[in-house]
């Protein structure tokens, strides 16, 4: 496997007379579903359940549309995706992911990032833009890397509990460009709904795990009616009601909407500002063009060249250069409508049918 | 008159351990290892986890494979390295002992055992063999636990003693497997709220009826009472609140009203969104 991978950036010939390869195989194409091994999901559950945030990478390789997650490597706690981190290197652990590279190719081991995970913070997403920048960073070093999101809180029922996500190949090109200007983005035709997309995701179990899990079909849960038995009380405090997570979700989304208010009013302010300048210089040239006018039909030749007549001042430059970044706004955007679909997902997709049942 | 016993050291530092649980994710990963070479390639690791307070119970909780070869089967330096990078990701996790794959034990099990015995240090180290190839011809998962016990009082040999392999999975683990064998099963996956409610009544109820046999039984004599499991249950039930049906109806038809409010509310905010965006793009 780990031969086989890179193989868009350096075909490697002298492995080739070795291993026969279907040249179609090699074909890089848009993916368009994830493949996850059983054992992948296990491992990031158990690590999200052992960490209140977990990271980690994914390993795999991608075989036409189908990007396989074969293997994942589990992050120490102390070290954060790599986009956070300045203070990498203090933690002494920096090195954590390279050593962890080398010690699984020489197991064998595939050894290709493909991706990376995170957990949630009780069941909520957050669209940051650290893991829009750690996303961007994956997608250039390797154009099919996905961000699983996962989803180990219990209270959050509902929704699926990993869900694949990437950037989309518009929003890699304006992330590129650094310009997060109205303009710009509406040029990319972006919108919230086109920030990320979501892929689907297949479980894939080996022969072999199949038949395991007809053997195991009855996994003892626990020792015995010892542990078994909790204290009811302690139960109910530590499953907090449906309706806690219902209120934060909804806190959250007032947030989010409080801020994208915020992030409105100074696009406005700006835009006001922006206005203001526009009209005068556009004035100004008004002016000049009368000039040249008068200039004209007293037999004279024109004030000012046709250059300087185009509506430009430093201030009106200084204002457009001066535009607040709409890459918040459209992250928020996007983050509200994630939130908004998980509330209307919780309450129940169709209120009429629920009210039914 | 004295009488100088010399036990050997292992024996007397702790008690031998009985029992080993296993978790679910650590079979998987074994299993993941064994598809990744050839058949007939012998397959070896570490196992790590914790031991219970009393030492007397290992849970397994993780595992790393090794390269195995006939010449040096463990490479210390290597598991060493290994080892550092797990406790980096898991501290509390330490080598509880090691697996193989295949049938019976291996040629050289006593050696590789006090290698990894080293690696424990006073603790006993469990050996788990995973016999994947009987796999389809056992109806039960073909592992077991071994330990090893010195054979005599003076011994300089040791022997592999059976102890009792379960596989135990905690909540968050069983809901893991669910999943993954509903979609092996090629089950629908994303199940919505209301469906998942449906899914939960069921069981529920199948839970419920379960109970009312084991009580009906008890009663009739059937089954010899068991006091933790009647009061476990006169507690549960004193937790359920009284309420009359009138109310009941009241309470949820407010508290569905709630929701069809919040669904509406995210409705509105969503289209508000879209037209915005909509206005931005004139």
């Amino acid at each position: 496997m780990a031969k086989k991978s890179r193989k868009q950036e350096r075909p490697e010939p002298e492995e080739e007379e070795q291993i026969l390869i279907d040249e179609e195989l090699l074909e890089s194409r848009a993916i368009e579903i994830v493949q996850l091994d059983a054992l992948v999901l296990m491992k990031i559950l158990k690590h999200c359940e052992q960490n209140s945030v977990a990271n980690g990478q994914l390993l795999g390789l991608d075989i036409l549309e189908k990007l396989q997650v074969t293997h994942s490597i589990p992050y120490p706690a102390s070290l954060k995706s790599s986009a956070e981190g300045e203070s990498e290197e203090e933690l002494g652990t920096s090195n954590y992911p390279h050593e962890m590279m080398n010690a699984l190719n020489y197991l064998d081991y595939e050894t290709n990032i493909i991706g990376w995970y995170q957990s949630t913070l009780n069941g909520f997403v957050s669209l940051t833009d650290t893991l829009v920048k750690t996303q961007y960073d994956h997608q250039t070093q390797y154009a099919q890397a996905v961000h699983l999101i996962v989803n180990p809180s219990k209270t959050a029922g509902g929704h699926p509990v990993v869900t694949a996500i990437r950037l989309t190949d518009d929003f890699m090109k304006l992330y590129e460009s650094k310009n997060f200007s109205l303009k710009n983005i509406n040029k990319h035709n972006i919108s919230a709904s086109t920030v990320f997309e979501t892929l689907p995701i297949q479980i894939k179990n080996s022969n072999v795990l199949n038949a395991m899990f007809r053997q195991l079909s009855e996994v003892i849960p626990s020792t015995n009616v010892d542990d078994l038995i909790v204290d009811p009380l302690t139960h109910v405090v530590n499953n907090p009601s449906s309706e806690f997570y219902l209120e934060k979700q909804l806190e959250y989304l007032t947030e989010a909407v409080e801020d994208q208010g915020q992030e409105h009013w100074r696009w406005h302010t700006w835009y006001r500002g922006f206005h203001k300048e526009q009209q005068k210089a556009i004035a100004l040239s008004a002016k000049m063009a009368q000039e040249n006018a008068a200039a004209v039909a007293a037999g004279k030749k024109p004030v000012y060249s046709e250059e300087e007549l185009v509506p430009n001042t430093p201030a009106l430059a200084k204002a457009i250069a001066s535009e607040p970044p709409r890459l918040d706004n459209l992250l928020n955007h996007t983050l509200i409508d994630a939130y908004c679909n998980q509330i209307i997902n919780y309450a129940g997709s169709n209120p009429v049918e629920t009210a039914a049942e | 008159m004295v009488l100088n016993l010399e036990f050997p050291h292992n024996q007397l530092s702790t008690a031998s351990t009985q029992a080993v649980h296993v978790s679910p994710v650590v079979l998987l990963s074994i299993i993941d290892s064994c598809t990744r070479h050839p058949a007939g390639e012998q397959i070896i690791g570490v196992l790590l986890g914790y031991r219970h307070s009393n030492q007397n119970h290992i849970r397994i909780e993780n595992s790393f494979p090794l390269k195995y070869s006939e010449t040096v089967p463990i490479d210390h330096e290597e598991l060493g390295r290994l080892y550092l990078l797990h406790l980096q990701v898991n501290p509390q996790q330490v080598i509880v002992g090691w697996y193989t794959v295949g049938s019976g034990i291996i040629n050289g099990a006593q050696d590789i055992h006090k290698d990894i015995s080293d690696e424990t240090g006073d603790k006993q180290a469990v050996y788990l063999n995973v016999d994947v190839e009987s796999l389809a011809n056992s109806l039960e998962f073909p592992i077991k636990a071994f330990v090893s016990s010195p054979i005599g009082l003076s011994s300089q040999g040791t022997m592999f003693l059976e102890i009792p392999c379960f596989t135990e999975a905690n909540k968050q683990e069983i809901e893991g497997l669910n999943l993954v064998k509903s979609i092996a099963a090629s089950e629908a996956t994303n199940h919505t709220q209301v469906e998942r409610l449906e899914i939960i009544l069921k069981e529920i109820s199948a839970t419920l009826s379960t109970l009312d046999g084991y009580v009906s039984q008890v009663l009739a004599g059937e089954i010899e009472a068991d006091s933790k499991v009647g009061r476990y249950l006169l507690d549960t039930i004193s937790l359920v609140p009284k309420l009359d049906p009138q109310v009941f109806e009241k309470v949820f038809n407010v508290h569905n009203g709630d929701l069809m409010m919040v669904s509406y509310l995210a409705e509105l905010t969503k289209t508000q969104l879209a037209i915005a965006e909509k206005l931005n793009k004139i």
